[in-house]
Formats: structure tokens, sequence, C-alpha cells
């Protein structure tokens, strides 16, 4: 069975049962290798099968979930719910127009290589070995490599069509001693190259230094901090979410209001749930509306809010086509709320090198510990830095102690008052994002 | 064990296992089988006010376990039980096996009692079989009801507190069978409730997090007669209360912290044991050189790790030490995923390393016996996970009582309570607090303090620990990531742990 006959078995099986049903499936296959600082351990995925259900009767939404590819448990599952069903402003779920084989979202030769082992094992293989040939004078106590590659299969049908989509990704990524690290995720096949020097490259930028707080800024203090793009879009989904959702606002939430700056003059983000080559781009967002590219800072200045269905009704407007099912803590996507998310993001670059970001001492940040504990109501982030640099004029000359370092700032008021933005931009897989520079208080 | 329940609709699963398994004799020497089954009933109130009720969701999933020849071995998850499709990717894996080289290293260890089948507690009430909307909505009924109260109890009468609820109330099944002819299954009810509480004045939020829980049912969280059931009725309100204090509470500027002489840690506040030492002692984590204080051959590698009062056991079950003093947690199984009964290990010992959590792969890497603790998420590989990781200090004068006998000494320290989660990293660790309370002079204030960041170098984060206060539980309720896997798990100890300011602890405050 495909996931657009498991769907449309659903659907029939509820027939008469509900007013209006909607059906999300998602079957997903991978294969991978990884190793934890010593042999491969091989790994093959198959039939991973979610399916989203919900149903409307007489004004009134059911909703269920199950990850058995089974026709008649899923359908029993939604009349099962159907006594439980809760009050709800939607009359009827999305007219999907139908889309029969959307393939934005995959590359035929990511795609293939999940039946294709051998190729990702030589992947992993020259992956590992360049990196240790290239750590020079870095003392490597341990190694950890991973090399895989998924599709995914992807139908969301509600009794007007149904839109099925297929999407796959490669992704590569080494850690050094556990606390040093570089990962990728490609939408599209990359270069060899690309994927086997990942580790060979961030071996060789690490100085072999490491400094602490009191040894390199003389304690804690404001300093200008450059924000890696991946770090910016953590910030960004996990944080500006809840300034940015419709479904917020009603709830009381303060959110940017329209018109409101948010954002230096010159920064201009757009969210494009429907991007090509993006893990967040498909045609439809998870409740089967119709997406597309939307400027939500427009020069720095806000220019929407983002709706899923639920919130465009309680609001008296259309959905922005930004419902998904996005699972907190330990939900399984299929049992996920539907909720304001953002998709692809991409922010209009600098004209400064990244090389020429900063001036004197300042930190490099890829990433911090512990930031989905950061306080969504205030945007306040105060977590231990990962694998930061300590940068002068630029140029790393340190990394910074493991343990020792911590960064403090606002999600919220980051993006106004920013030191500089990166001509360069990185594809994260999920985004296209600058480096950034904040001021911002590390120690 | 009250009772050794057979799992429900167990002749499909057992077909599709025996299946899978013939599939794998015929072409490798070795294989083993696990099939988790998750059964639920679940209910979400958003802070929008929108309800989500959903009676009956079922997740399941398989993982085999392939070893060839020479220790090749590879893992295979599978989200069908359908025969064909299972024999299909045995097919397929097993051409993917023998692209491996050899491995001699590679083993598992035996599984212990292996002719014992049957593990778990029967759900009894079953949540599959009645309608469990009543108990459900009986939740969000009584945590609505709850914050509509501390709401118009204060006295500024512009005060909010909107509640958020996430509960469910599961039966977990899983299956674990190998080609040596091992079948073993257990069956485990659960309950989970969250519930956030944030209070709102003016400009100004705060938010309170409770969780509660365990292994059991419904009735732990829900009395027909009452609704919430008093003990979670007495959690919760004090949680939206302590949220509406956080409105006015303050932080701790530079100069304040540099005169912390201690921390007192409540134990919903000892998530760091979990992810500063409780990773670190996982035995795949330190064979892959990845722990700061245990070397890659299993050897200590910071010794002493604390001081001498510092005893950490990981599992469920008797202690050890002393008799059954907390024989429950969120984390609690009979058996592991890979079919090995579940010992309680002692991990740390006045001060000293003295154990690993082992799966069956370490365990015969190491060569030990298995302790219970390879665990997979829905049939992702099985991997060295904790279940209850909690300070069972040994008696002596460092334990008293109460908090007051405890803070007597402490000149300027700071109570910390509650997590909204914590992340581990090689050499130190990280956790939110969520509030705390000054002590000055030797006694505890009334002067809330707002939530922080508690930073831990794991290599000496311990050594200043000086005493406990209260009886000991594992209190607190997560959900560990590891690998990408998710796994219930819990922290614990006596009620309170202190600690005296050192380089390796840090107290930070978020910005405004």
């Amino acid at each position: 069975m495909d996931p657009l006959s498991l769907a449309e078995a659903v659907r029939d099986a509820v027939y008469g049962a509900v007013d209006s049903v909607e059906v999300l499936v998602e079957r997903a296959d991978q294969a991978g290798y990884m190793s934890e600082n010593g042999p491969w351990i091989p790994t093959l995925e198959g039939d991973l099968w979610r399916v989203a259900l919900r149903g409307l009767k007489g004004g009134r939404l059911a909703v269920a979930s199950s990850s058995v590819p089974d026709p008649g448990l899923c359908a029993a599952a939604l009349l099962r719910a159907l006594p439980c069903a809760q009050p709800s402003p939607l009359g009827a779920f999305e007219a999907v127009r139908p889309v029969d084989d959307d393939r934005r979202g995959e590359d035929p030769s990511v795609s293939a290589l999940v039946d294709r082992p051998s190729a990702l094992r030589a992947l992993a293989e020259a992956l590992r070995a360049r990196t240790l040939e290239a750590r020079g004078g870095l003392a490597v106590s341990a190694l950890e490599t991973s090399v895989g590659a998924w599709r995914r299969e992807r139908v969301v049908l509600t009794e007007a069509g149904a839109a099925r989509s297929r999407a796959s990704g490669l992704y590569a990524g080494v850690q050094i001693n556990g606390d040093w690290g570089e990962d990728r995720a490609w939408t599209a096949m990359p270069l060899e190259e690309s994927v086997t020097a990942l580790g060979a490259r961030y071996v060789a930028s690490l100085p072999a230094r490491e400094v602490t707080p009191e040894a390199f800024l003389g304690g804690a203090r404001e300093v200008p901090v450059e924000l890696s793009p991946r770090l910016l879009e953590a910030l960004l989904r996990r944080l500006w979410t809840e300034r940015l959702g419709l479904d917020r606002a009603l709830a009381g939430h303060p959110v940017f209001a329209v018109g409101e700056r948010a954002a230096d003059e010159g920064v201009t983000l757009v969210d494009d749930p429907g991007a090509r080559g993006s893990f967040k781009g498909a045609p439809t967002d998870d409740e089967g509306v119709q997406t597309g590219a939307r400027a939500v800072l427009s020069e720095g200045v806000v220019r929407a809010l983002l709706s899923d269905r639920r919130s465009a009704a309680e609001a008296g407007t259309v959905s922005t086509g930004n419902g998904f099912r996005v699972p907190f803590i330990s939900e399984d996507r299929a049992d996920a709320p539907v909720r304001v998310a953002l998709g692809h993001l991409s922010m209009t670059p600098g004209a400064t090198p990244r090389e020429a970001l900063v001036r004197g001492r300042a930190l490099r940040v890829p990433a911090l510990l512990g930031l989905h504990s950061a306080n969504r109501a205030t945007g306040a982030f105060n977590s231990p830095i990962i694998g930061g640099l300590a940068l002068e004029d630029g140029r790393p000359v340190a990394r910074l102690q493991p343990g020792a370092w911590s960064l403090q700032g606002n999600a919220f008021g980051l993006l106004r008052g920013l030191l500089g933005r990166s001509s360069e931009r990185e594809h994260t897989g999920s985004a296209e994002l600058p480096w950034v520079v904040a001021p911002l208080r590390a120690g | 064990m009250p009772d050794q329940p057979i799992p429900r609709d167990e002749g499909p699963v057992r077909d599709a296992l025996t299946a899978a398994l013939a599939r794998a004799r015929a072409r490798v020497p070795y294989a083993d089988a696990l099939y988790e089954r998750v059964s639920k009933a679940e209910v979400n109130l958003l802070d929008s006010g929108q309800v989500l009720l959903k009676p009956g969701s079922v997740q399941g999933a398989l993982q085999l376990r392939l070893v060839g020849s020479e220790g090749r071995h590879l893992s295979v998850k599978c989200g069908a039980l359908d025969r064909e499709r299972l024999e299909a990717l045995v097919d397929r894996a097993v051409e993917m096996l023998a692209l491996e080289p050899a491995d001699p290293s590679y083993g598992l260890a035996p599984i212990p009692n292996p002719s014992r089948q049957r593990y778990g507690v029967a759900a009894d009430p079953d949540p599959r079989d009645l309608n469990p909307a009543e108990a459900l909505e009986g939740l969000v009924s009584g945590v609505r009801s709850l914050g509509r109260r501390v709401s118009g109890a204060h006295p500024s009468g512009d005060t909010t507190v909107v509640p958020e609820l996430w509960a469910w109330w599961q039966v977990e099944d899983k299956w674990v069978a190998d080609t040596d002819g091992v079948f073993k299954s257990q069956t485990m009810p659960v309950v989970f409730l969250q519930a956030t509480f944030q209070a709102r004045r003016g400009a100004r939020s705060a938010r309170v997090r409770e969780r509660l829980g365990g292994p059991g049912g419904i009735a732990s969280l829900w009395d027909p007669a009452r609704g919430l059931t008093a003990s979670a009725e007495a959690s919760l309100t004090e949680a939206a209360l302590r949220a509406v204090g956080l409105l006015e509470a303050r932080s701790l500027g530079p100069e304040e912290l540099a005169r912390v002489t201690h921390f007192v840690l409540h134990k919903s506040a000892l998530v760091f044991i979990h992810e500063g030492l409780g990773h670190p002692i996982e035995a795949d984590i330190a064979r892959a050189g990845a722990s700061a204080i245990v070397k890659a051959d299993g050897a200590p590698a910071v010794d002493p790790l604390g001081s001498e009062v510092v005893r950490i056991v990981d599992g469920p079950g008797r202690n050890p030490l002393e008799g059954d003093r907390w024989a429950s947690g969120f984390g609690t199984e009979y058996l592991d995923d890979e079919g090995v009964e579940v010992e309680p290990t002692v991990l740390v010992d006045q001060g000293r390393i003295v154990g690993m959590m082992h799966s069956r792969e370490t365990a015969h890497a190491f060569g030990v016996r298995p302790t219970g603790n390879g665990f997979s998420e829905l049939g992702d590989r099985r991997i060295v996970r904790m279940r209850n990781t909690v300070l069972v200090p040994r008696p002596g004068p460092w334990w008293v009582s109460s908090l007051a006998e405890l803070v007597r000494d402490v000149p300027f320290g700071v109570v910390l309570h509650g997590s909204m989660g914590g992340a581990v990293a090689r050499d130190g660790m990280s956790s939110s607090t969520q509030y705390g309370f000054l002590v000055r002079d030797g006694a505890v204030t009334d002067e809330l303090v707002l939530p922080g960041n508690f930073s831990a170098r794991t290599a000496d984060c311990l050594r200043t620990v000086e005493g406990y206060a209260g009886e000991v539980d594992s209190h607190g309720l997560g959900f560990c990531g590891k690998n990408g896997q998710t796994r219930r798990v819990s922290e614990g100890g006596p009620d309170y742990v202190k600690l005296a300011a050192s380089p390796a602890v840090r107290l930070t405050f978020e910005e405004a």
C-alpha cells in the first residue's frame, strides 16, 4: 500500500461518519552509517509510517494518529475519537488543490542513495579518513562520524482532493572529542568533495589553544558575537515564532505588530514553506493549504503575522499556509497539534565579507547547549556555548574552553542593533541566512 | 512484581517476529528482534484555550538486529508488521551486511534468565477498554479551574494565570525475541501530566511548569469523585502560585552571585545528575571516548569524582543499600529492550565511579553482565539509556531531616527549584532553573529568585557536595534525548542537595 492509497482508504472508511476529514500520511526510508570512535554502525530503516487524522462532525473536531499502516485501524482510531470531539472554529477542512506528485523537495540521486548503501559507506569512510588526516596538531581522542540518506513520501488529503509530494535528504557530520563538531544536510546531491572534506576543513580551522573567559575577556562582559546561520535559524524558529504567530496573538501573548520595527533597516526575512530545495518546502502545509513565499520582515519592519487555519478562522482571515504538526518534547509528529510554524527562511545578506565582520576581540558561536529551555515568553536565552572560537580581527585564535563559556541575550531584540551581516549566506537545508554579529554578554 | 501480564493482540506480533527471525536465521548466525507498541489516550490544552483529545492513538515499530559472521552487525527498523515487507527488508539488510568488514570485537552478552517470558504490570483499568474522555476532560477542567482560582485570588485584580496541559495515559507493550529461542514481553501502563502556568500582569509574564506521573494508571492524577487527585491539585496549585510570585521576583546581580557560598538544589532541580553525571557513565559514551569522567577502557578518568557523600544509583527497584526506599520512577521498566531484566546499578559510591550502565553490546565489550540499560525508541537502534538516576546517599551526619538544618551554616546561598530542561556536552552540562529562594545567615528567606541557568563542569562539580536533607525519591520526570531517540526517564535524590560554590558550578540569569 502506498501513502495515497492508505489515505484514500481511511477517508472512505469514515465516509458518512464525519462531515469532513483530513488525513496526513508520511512514509519514510533511510540508510546510513555512523561510527562512535570505532567500527561502523550501519542502520537501515524501512516502511516508517505516520498517519495523522482529523475529523469534523457537527462543528466539533476529533483527532487521532497511528504509525501502523492499516486503514481499518486508522479509521477506527478516528471513529473512536468522535465522542471526544471538541468545539472547533473550522467549518470544514481545506479544499486541497490536487497535486499529483510534487518533487520540489526531492533529488532523485539523493533518494537513490537509500538503496545504495555502498555509496554511503564510501562517503563515510572518506569523511572519517580525511578528517583524521587533517587533524594536524589537534589531539583527537574521539571521532564520531555519520553519513546517511533518507526519502519521504507525503500525502495530505481531504474530501476535496490530495496533495502528494516527495522529499529526500543527505546528511553528514563529524564530532571531535565530544565537544567540537560540524554537520551539514543537503536536499540536492552535493559534490562528493563537499561531503568528504567536511571534517577536514573543520579540523583544520580549529586553533590548538583553548581559552577561558578570564583569559580572553578578563571575565564575563558584553562582546561582539558572530552567530552562525544555524544558530540564528534555531533562535528564529524556537523564539521568533512566538512573536510572529497569529495563534500566539489570539492566545493573548505579546506579538510583533505589523508595521513595528523588529530588526535593523536592511534586514528582510522571507518565510517560504513552499521553497524548492528545502527540507521546509512542500506544496502544502500539514493542513493542505497551498504554500508560498511571504516577507515577514521587510527592511526590518514586520509585514505579516503567520497563521494556521484555526487562528485564521478565529481572526476572520485566511491561513498563510503555516500550519504544521510541530512536536514539542517527546510528542510524535503525528500526535502533535497543528501549530503555527516557520517554513524555509531566507534573510538578505549584508555587504561585508564574513572575515571582515568583526575587529578586535570577538567570539564565533555555532551552537548553544540547551537552547530548548530558552524563555519563549520573553525571548531570553542563557546557555553554555558549544564549539565556540575566540576571534582576533576576525581570525580564530583559540577555542573556547568547553564548559567554561555561556552566552546571554534576547532573541526578540537580537536583530535590532546588529553590528554586521555577512555578504555570504549558508544554506542550512531549511534556511539561507548570513552570519550576523550582535553585542551579547559572554563569559 | 504483582502479575505477569500477556500483552493483548499478541498473535500478529509473534507471527511477524517469528517470520523475521526465521528469514534472518537462514542467513546469519544470530538475530534478535524487538517490537514496541504504544496505545495512548492523550489530551492537550493549549494556551489558546483549544482542547485536543485523542482517545486512541497507536504507534508501533520493529527493530531487528542481525549479527553475521565474525562480528558483522546491522540494525534494521521497520514500521510494518506485514510478513512480505519484513522479509524483503531482511533481504536488503543482509545485502547491506555483506558490505561490512569483520569486527571480531563485536558481540552481545548473553541474556540472563532467558526462559522467563512475562514481565510488567497489567493495565487495570485499561484505557483501551473504556472511553478515557471523562478522565482526560477532568484533567483539563481541573487545571483550568485551578488557573482561574489562582488568578482570582490575587489581590492585584489584574493578574491572570493561563494554563497549558499535556497529559497522556498509555499502555506500552514490547516483545523481545531472538534466534536462540528467547521470547519475552512486558506490559507497562504509564501516565504523565505536564501543566505550565503562565502568569501575566501588564507587560510582565512568568511561567512555571510542573510534571506528574509514573508507571500505573490514571488514578494517581484523576479521581472520578473529585477531579484532580488531592496530591496532583496541591502540586499544581503550588506551581500556579509560584508563577504569580515570579512576577515580582528578581535575579541576582554579579556582586551577589560572587557572594554565594552554597547552592541548594531541590529534588526538582536535579536534572544535572542525569545530564552531567549519568550520561558520561553510559558505557557506550565512555567507550566512544566521549566521556569526561570515564576512559574508553572503562576506568575512571577522574578519581574521586565527587565528595565522599556522593552515591548515585540508576535503576528502578530495590535500593541495594537500604531496602526498598524508592521503588518507582518515571523511567521504571522491568525488562530492557534487549530482553535483559533491569537491575539497579550503583554508578558512584563514596565519591568514586564504581560502575557503568550497559547494554548487551557494551557488556560484551567490557566483559561484564548487562545491567538492563539497553533501550530503543520505537524501532530505533538499541543504545545505553538511563532509567531512574538517583542520588542515594549512605546515611551519616551529612544527611539531615530538614532544609532548615541543612542551611544552618550557609551565610548566603540560593535554593533552586525546578527545571525546564537540560542538555549535556562532553565536559559540561546546562539546565534551566524555574525559581529559587535566597538563603541568608543560615535561614531560607521568602525572597523569590527568577529563572536562571545552572551549569556544571562534569569532572569536578560533585566535589563540593556537602550534604542532604529529606527522603529520597525519583522525583523528576523527563524525556531524555540521545542519538535522536527520546526516552522517559527520571532523576532524583533526597529532597535537597547542598553544594558549596566552586568554579565548577555556575548560576546565571537571563536578560530581562
